[in-house]
This record gives C-alpha cells, sequence and structure tokens, in this order.
C-alpha cells in the first residue's frame, strides 16, 4: 500500500466510508464469501484500499467477539 | 437473545418493578458484564481511570437507578435496550465523575503513556494470574492498541456495537446523536481501526497483516 494510491491512514477530512459498504462486507465475512474488495469499492464507490481497511477492522472485530478480547479486557 | 429470552427478561423487570430484589439481581447479573465491559472501554487510557475502578462506576449505576426508581420509568423495546439504558446511565457516571475529579485537567499519577499504560497493564495481569498467560497474545495486544489509537467517542462507538450489542438507534440513543451520525462514525473509526493495525505490522514485511 503506498501514499500514492490513497492517504496512509484515515483522514477527518475524508468522507466516511458508506455504511451499506460494511454492512456488505460483514455479511460477506459472516458466511465466509471470497471477498472481492475490487467490486464492492466499485459499486459503492470507495477507494480501494479503504475499503481493504474496514475489511480489516471488521475481520478483527469478529475475531475479538469470538475470542473473548472484550471480555479478557484488562482488569476482569 | 431470543424471543423466550426477551419475554424472560419483560417479566424480570416486571417483577423487579413490584420490588422483587432476586429479579433486580437476575436482571443485572444478565447484562451487567456488557456494561462493565462499555464502561472499562471508556475508562481505558483515560485520565479518569486513575482515579476510579469500572467497578465502582457500574456499582454507582445501579445505585443511580435504585435511588431514583428509574426502573419504574424504564420502557423496555426489546433486545439490547436495557444495556442500552445502562451504558447512558453508566455514561452520565463516567461524566460526572470526570467533573468530580477534574480529570480533563490533570495528569495522570504516573505520567505515562497511553500504550505504555496498556502494555504495563498486561503484563500486570499476566503476572497476577498464571491462568491468564494464553490470552495475553500478539493479537490482543495489537488489537488494545489499535482501539486505543481511536477517538474515545469511536472507542466508544465501537463497543457499543461490537461489544455490547446494540442496535444503531439503540447506540444513538446513548451518546445523543443522530442514526445518520452514529453511522458516518461508525463508518470512521472502524477504517481508523483498520488504518491502525496496518501501522502496527511491521514495516519491512509488507504483506497483509494477519490478525
Amino acid at each position: 500500500m503506498t501514499g500514492a494510491i490513497s492517504p496512509p491512514c484515515p483522514s477527518l477530512d475524508l468522507e466516511p466510508v458508506p455504511y451499506g459498504l460494511l454492512m456488505a462486507l460483514e455479511d460477506a465475512l459472516a458466511v465466509g464469501e471470497v471477498l472481492v474488495l475490487d467490486d464492492l469499492a466499485d459499486f459503492f464507490g470507495a477507494d480501494r484500499a479503504r475499503v481493504a481497511r474496514c475489511a480489516l477492522a471488521i475481520e478483527a472485530l469478529s475475531w475479538a467477539k469470538k475470542s473473548g478480547f472484550w471480555e479478557s479486557q484488562r482488569g476482569e | 437473545m431470543s424471543s423466550d429470552e426477551l419475554g424472560t427478561t419483560f417479566h424480570l423487570l416486571h417483577a423487579a418493578r413490584t420490588g422483587n430484589s432476586a429479579s433486580f439481581d437476575r436482571i443485572f447479573t444478565r447484562v451487567g458484564p456488557g456494561v462493565l465491559r462499555f464502561i472499562r472501554n471508556h475508562l481505558d487510557g483515560s485520565r479518569l481511570s486513575a482515579f476510579v475502578d469500572a467497578e465502582d462506576v457500574l456499582h454507582e449505576t445501579y445505585l443511580r437507578i435504585l435511588r431514583k426508581g428509574s426502573l419504574e420509568t424504564f420502557e423496555h423495546r426489546g433486545k439490547g435496550s436495557l444495556a442500552g439504558w445502562l451504558c447512558a446511565i453508566a455514561r452520565n457516571c463516567l461524566s460526572d465523575l470526570a467533573d468530580h475529579y477534574g480529570a480533563q485537567k490533570r495528569r495522570p499519577p504516573q505520567g505515562t503513556t497511553n500504550s505504555s499504560r496498556v502494555i504495563a497493564g498486561i503484563v500486570a495481569s499476566d503476572q497476577r494470574s498464571p491462568s491468564s498467560e494464553a490470552a495475553v497474545t500478539e493479537k490482543t495486544l495489537k488489537l488494545r492498541l489499535a482501539m486505543q489509537s481511536l477517538t474515545p467517542e469511536g472507542r466508544e462507538i465501537l463497543s457499543l456495537r461490537n461489544d455490547v450489542g446494540l442496535t444503531l438507534e439503540e447506540i444513538a440513543v446513548v451518546v445523543g446523536l443522530s442514526v445518520a451520525t452514529v453511522k458516518r462514525r461508525i463508518s470512521s473509526s472502524m477504517e481508523a481501526l483498520g488504518a491502525a493495525l496496518i501501522d502496527s505490522e511491521p514495516p519491512e514485511e509488507g504483506l497483509p497483516p494477519v490478525l
């Protein structure tokens, strides 16, 4: 991933990716669909790198739910 | 939560309102852990955490409900509504405590950074309990640090959505924003979380990070 393709990190100046895109990603990941980020990015008119970042976050939060991450927070 | 569970919650609420303390206990045993995690997430990395424990805030939340008889006026609207209502009260408690301790103007006693405090907490908990050793994984650390990099509001909203399991409408009530704004905050927080996870990977690898 390079800065030439997209900013290295989200900027407050950027319009957030559509919430529907997140839902589509979550649905696809939940049923184990092979994700075609380009297709989703095209459909929602979003930058592919940004879609990939969202997919990574969704995977991480899904793992958090399954692994007991939230329950293992410090102090519990 | 199944429809049976929803029905049970409704009946427990009804019993609690008539003074059945056992029903009150059962209700909060059911939803308390999620609310406690919401409070912990809210406190994690904040200056207020130097002054109060999450358990104290949860107790204060329960006490407010009992003192004010708020349970009488609570309207059960289905899955997540009770947890969302409790999170909203807990959020008010946190706000009041922050005002009380002047947390916004003070520095934590140790003067440490968020990241070092997180790591210190993990190490300390690891030393306290050998059984927790397996839980302290690289994935956990990466995700924890990535969550720490978000704004407090972003952490709060993702916690309410992905941990407590509230709907968009319920989150909007808790944080006092419109549903449309909540959606935008979730989207931007998700992307920021993904970016932080990518940043946590060693730069020389150049491969997609695997959580």
